[in-house]
């Protein structure tokens, strides 16, 4: 099966709700960019076109900074990492393969792989402490006032994700929201070790194919 | 992690960065050779990616801007061309041999940015670009009309102006490729702490959005896809000062998502306004405007 075929219809950046129906956004000034448009924009920025890195930022932005205050629960951390992850975006722009998955994906593994390092640098150590629920907490407060639109796709995710089991379903939230390895979910959800992957895997498998995403099965 | 069954069960984990480095190391020598976890790994992860479009949030629009700054200042990896040479599996970066590329990078990027006869090149090729494409001067004036995708190239013509000036200054500072004076000017506006923003949208599409700080005493013109003048028409961008008259503060491309450093002082205008005049700009409008930005008093 073709990948991109796949995820053309798939969710990645605004392609699947009607432009009517987003409120209007004001640093997104560009209509709704589809994951095909965002592949040839990155293929664009690649030959160091400027402006078609801008409307890729403009297109992802805010997933992306959205994913970063969720792992680092910080903004000005959450900044850094998001501006590092876009400069890694532009460099490496050449070397993005729309074999090896949608452009979103790529830049939103970027992004992730770099929050995830800097939570789990010394540095940033200090997180794991007993304030874990009320941090937890705060941000999800902040994240829920702040949403922009509560799109009819993030309305999909949703539901697709109230479709795992509960072990599946946080098993892959403290991994991939909060950024800790499938060992310490095992211990913070009272798993036997190497169980945590496992609920991990099935949950992304489940949330996969409900959402049919992705060039799996 | 022993046998060949516990390391596929890695994939899920491995799409969410869920793995300690050890692990993670031996799951990339593993997808080298398993194609059913390669393409697993590609599914998983846009899965994963989906959960993080539930809860979006816009980042500042100094991120942006300062983003944006050091794109231009930043040199591109060259891609791949022999497969062997790279993992076929390989993350784009992080890894500590990209780190290790980046100093050698930009001492190469050095004699390149800094090379007089390159940056005059340059300038000198976007100013010849047709009257209605690139960058259009006013006419008895000075303006500086820059499309967005050409920033990278212009902004040299800009780095090399801005050098002049520091080397008058004081002499034996060039160094453009580290100098905040190669920031944009558009970017400097834009990230003003006293910065007022106003944007219209145009009935058939398009929008353009004035960026005024009266700090700076500027102002810039963000275009998005404005739709044609007309034929032989462009639009011409106006300050008003508060005597009424109207000055010539730039004229505009149509059919482009521009970014434009007005002509003029911001702080004294009160109010932008755009109108509809023939190719190559009027001195004073010759027609009623079709936007109007009133400024904030200062």
């Amino acid at each position: 099966m073709d990948y991109r075929d796949a995820a053309a219809g798939g969710p990645p950046i605004s392609g699947g709700p009607p432009a009517a129906a987003l409120p209007p956004d004001p640093l997104t000034e560009s209509p709704p960019v589809g994951s095909a448009d965002l592949s040839e924009l990155l293929r664009q920025a690649a030959r160091g076109d400027e402006c078609a890195f801008t409307s890729v930022y403009d297109a992802t932005s805010a997933r992306a900074f959205g994913l970063a205050v969720q792992v680092l629960r910080d903004r000005t951390q959450a900044e850094e990492v998001t501006q590092e992850a876009y400069l890694e975006v532009w460099r490496n722009a050449s070397r993005f393969d729309p074999e090896r998955g949608s452009a979103a994906s790529w830049i939103m593994t970027i992004v992730h792989r770099r929050a995830v390092d800097r939570v789990r640098s010394s540095e940033a150590a200090t997180r794991r402490d007993t304030q874990y629920e009320e941090k937890n907490q705060t941000v999800s407060h902040d994240v829920t006032a702040e949403t922009a639109h509560a799109s009819l796709e993030a309305h999909r995710v949703r539901r697709a994700l109230s479709s795992l089991t509960p072990v599946q379903r946080e098993a892959v939230e403290l991994a991939y929201l909060k950024g800790y390895t499938h060992t310490e979910v095992a211990s913070l959800l009272d798993l036997p070790v190497g169980t945590a992957k496992t609920r991990i895997r099935d949950g992304l498998i489940r949330l996969r194919d409900t959402l049919g995403v992705g060039g799996g099965q | 992690m022993n046998n060949v069954n516990d390391i596929h069960l890695l994939s899920g984990a491995y799409a969410v960065d869920a793995l300690d480095n050890d692990e993670r190391t031996a799951f990339k020598a593993h997808l080298e050779t398993c194609s059913s976890c390669r393409v697993e790994v590609i599914g998983l992860r846009e899965a994963a990616i989906a959960i993080a479009g539930v809860a979006p949030i816009e980042p500042p629009i100094e991120l942006r801007s300062r983003l944006l700054a050091a794109v231009s200042q930043t040199r591109q990896l060259p891609p791949i061309v022999s497969e062997p040479a790279q993992p076929p599996f390989a993350e784009p970066a992080s890894d500590p041999s990209e780190a290790t590329i980046l100093p050698v990078a930009a001492s190469v990027m050095v004699p390149h940015q800094a090379e007089p006869a390159d940056s005059a090149e340059s300038a000198r090729s976007a100013e010849q670009n047709s009257p209605n494409d690139a960058s259009v001067a006013i006419p008895g004036a000075q303006s500086t009309v820059i499309p967005l995708s050409r920033r990278q190239r212009a902004r040299r013509g800009w780095a090399l102006v801005a050098a002049a000036a520091v080397l008058i200054a004081s002499v034996g500072a060039w160094r453009p490729w580290q100098d905040s004076d190669q920031v944009g000017p558009v970017d400097s506006i834009m990230a003003a702490a006293d910065v007022q923003k106003m944007e219209e949208v145009l009935p058939d599409g398009g929008s353009m959005t004035v960026y005024r700080s009266v700090s700076l005493d500027k102002a810039a013109v963000v275009t998005h896809n404005l739709p044609s003048a007309g034929p032989g028409k462009i639009y011409e961008v106006w300050f008003q000062d508060d005597a009424g008259s109207m000055i010539p503060a730039a004229v505009l491309p149509t059919n482009k998502s521009v970014e434009v450093v007005l002509l003029g002082s911001a702080s004294e205008a009160t109010a932008a306004g755009v109108t509809v005049e023939p190719v190559g700009g009027s001195p004073s409008p010759t027609s009623d405007p079709v936007m109007l930005f009133e400024f904030e008093e200062s």
